[in-house]
């Protein structure tokens, strides 16, 4: 669930400046800013009238930017989202790899500490 | 462009009128009571000589149109007259029958093939129609200037019927869909032993549609339910980039919902950012209804 905030055209935007109306829903979950702002949400209870005089009754949702050209943003979105896991995971493994490098070596140490003193 | 130049200084009474004008078509010069009428020749020219001082109304007619232009006169005279011509180039649907009026001038296209252009004689706000038994569409354009060109096209609007497109629905246990002829039904049955939990009741068209030309998708839902014990429901039209193909809730690129009340209602979702073939689908959870007259409006 996200919070959405509206302006007097039901234009979505992410924060609000004052005069917007907020709004939660689950429409934009896992979405970019840049998709999200290319959308009109119109609320349950409201109505927009389009240009060419249409009027559209909420609550309806449709992009006012060419949606490809939002689909191509959310797609990068994602690429990044799954590169920088990809990152992450391949930091978190390389950190795991020192880890059990440094108890291995640990455990030799104190194999050794008491194999001398043993030997002693 | 000036409509006419004076070339020569002739002075006084007497004056000359040269009248370029469309080829064989009715001039007619007056000035109070004195009216004089001259058919133009085959180069569009018709003279008036031994015109007296004053202001002079020309005319040309042919069967259809009529232009008036006014002149003062003290010399010879030399004028252009032209019929004002504007053009309106129609693409429609073929064999429909094609209109375009002012409100004051209505043209009918003498063919149906489906392109057709109309010269209009005046500015103004002209509505282009076609019609074909039911199927209507129409749009306005403005002719502001003399010899300008534009284009329309029309086309009706797309009915999406389920007995006519191949369908898929994916129900839950709790509620069902179910296509009879161009009804969708969405039956529900409160769950005795409800826990919590429902999902949705998914009809969609198997087929992507290119909605690039339509602005908006339309239907009408008839709701007899639309909450009960485990909550409030929804009744959803939509589109989606890809097939719903399960019941769960479609991820959607745009799409209307239902107002929570029961009765009969339109859901109109606009599509003019839509430009591309996309699934419509209706989806639905704890609602009882049937969706009928799906359709893309241009």
């Amino acid at each position: 669930m996200k919070t959405i905030y509206l302006d007097t055209d039901f234009k979505c935007h992410l924060t609000d400046d004052g005069t917007m109306t907020a709004i939660e829903t689950d429409f934009f979950d896992g979405k970019c800013d840049t998709y999200i702002e290319g959308y009109r949400y119109v609320p349950a209870g409201s109505t927009w009238i389009r240009l060419d005089g249409e009027t559209f009754t909420g609550e309806m949702i449709a992009p006012w930017v060419d949606w490809q050209e939002l689909d191509t943003a959310q797609r990068e979105y994602e690429r990044e989202q799954y590169q920088s896991l990809t990152e992450e995971n391949e930091t978190l493994t390389a950190e795991n790899a020192e880890m059990i490098e440094a108890m291995a070596a640990m455990v030799d140490d104190v194999y050794n500490q008491d194999l001398t003193q043993m030997e002693e | 462009m000036p409509i006419f130049n004076m070339i020569s200084g002739g002075g006084g009474t007497g004056g000359t009128l040269t009248v370029t004008a469309p080829a064989n078509t009715t001039v007619t010069i007056s000035n109070g009571d004195k009216t004089k009428s001259k058919t133009s020749d085959a180069n569009g020219t018709a003279i008036f000589k031994g015109l007296e001082t004053g202001t002079w109304t020309v005319t040309i007619t042919n069967s259809t149109q009529t232009t008036t232009k006014t002149i003062y006169i003290t010399a010879d005279y030399a004028m252009t007259i032209a019929f004002f011509a504007a053009t309106i180039a129609v693409t429609y649907p073929s064999g429909s029958t094609l209109t375009c009026t002012d409100g004051a001038t209505t043209l009918t296209a003498t063919t149906t093939t489906g392109s057709y252009t109309f010269t209009v004689p005046n500015t103004g706000t002209w509505t282009v129609s076609c019609t074909n038994g039911s199927s209507t569409a129409s749009n306005s354009v403005s002719i502001t200037t003399d010899g300008v060109s534009v284009s329309v096209e029309l086309s009706y609007a797309l009915w999406l019927a389920p007995s006519s497109f191949a369908y898929s629905t994916y129900n839950h246990i709790y509620g069902s869909p179910s296509v009879s002829g161009d009804t969708i039904k969405i039956s529900y049955t409160t769950p005795s032993n409800y826990s919590g939990e429902y999902s949705e009741n998914v009809v969609t068209f198997n087929d992507a549609i290119d909605v690039t030309k339509y602005s908006e998708l339309q239907a009408t839902a008839n709701i007899t339910k639309i909450s009960d014990t485990a909550g409030s429901g929804r009744l959803t039209l939509g589109v989606a980039s890809s097939k719903p193909s399960s019941y769960s809730k479609p991820s959607a690129i745009a799409s209307a919902n239902a107002a929570s009340s029961t009765g009969t209602q339109t859901l109109t979702v606009s599509l003019t950012s839509v430009n591309k073939a996309v699934y419509v689908y209706v989806s639905s959870a704890i609602c009882k209804a049937t969706v009928t007259d799906i359709k893309l409006i241009p």
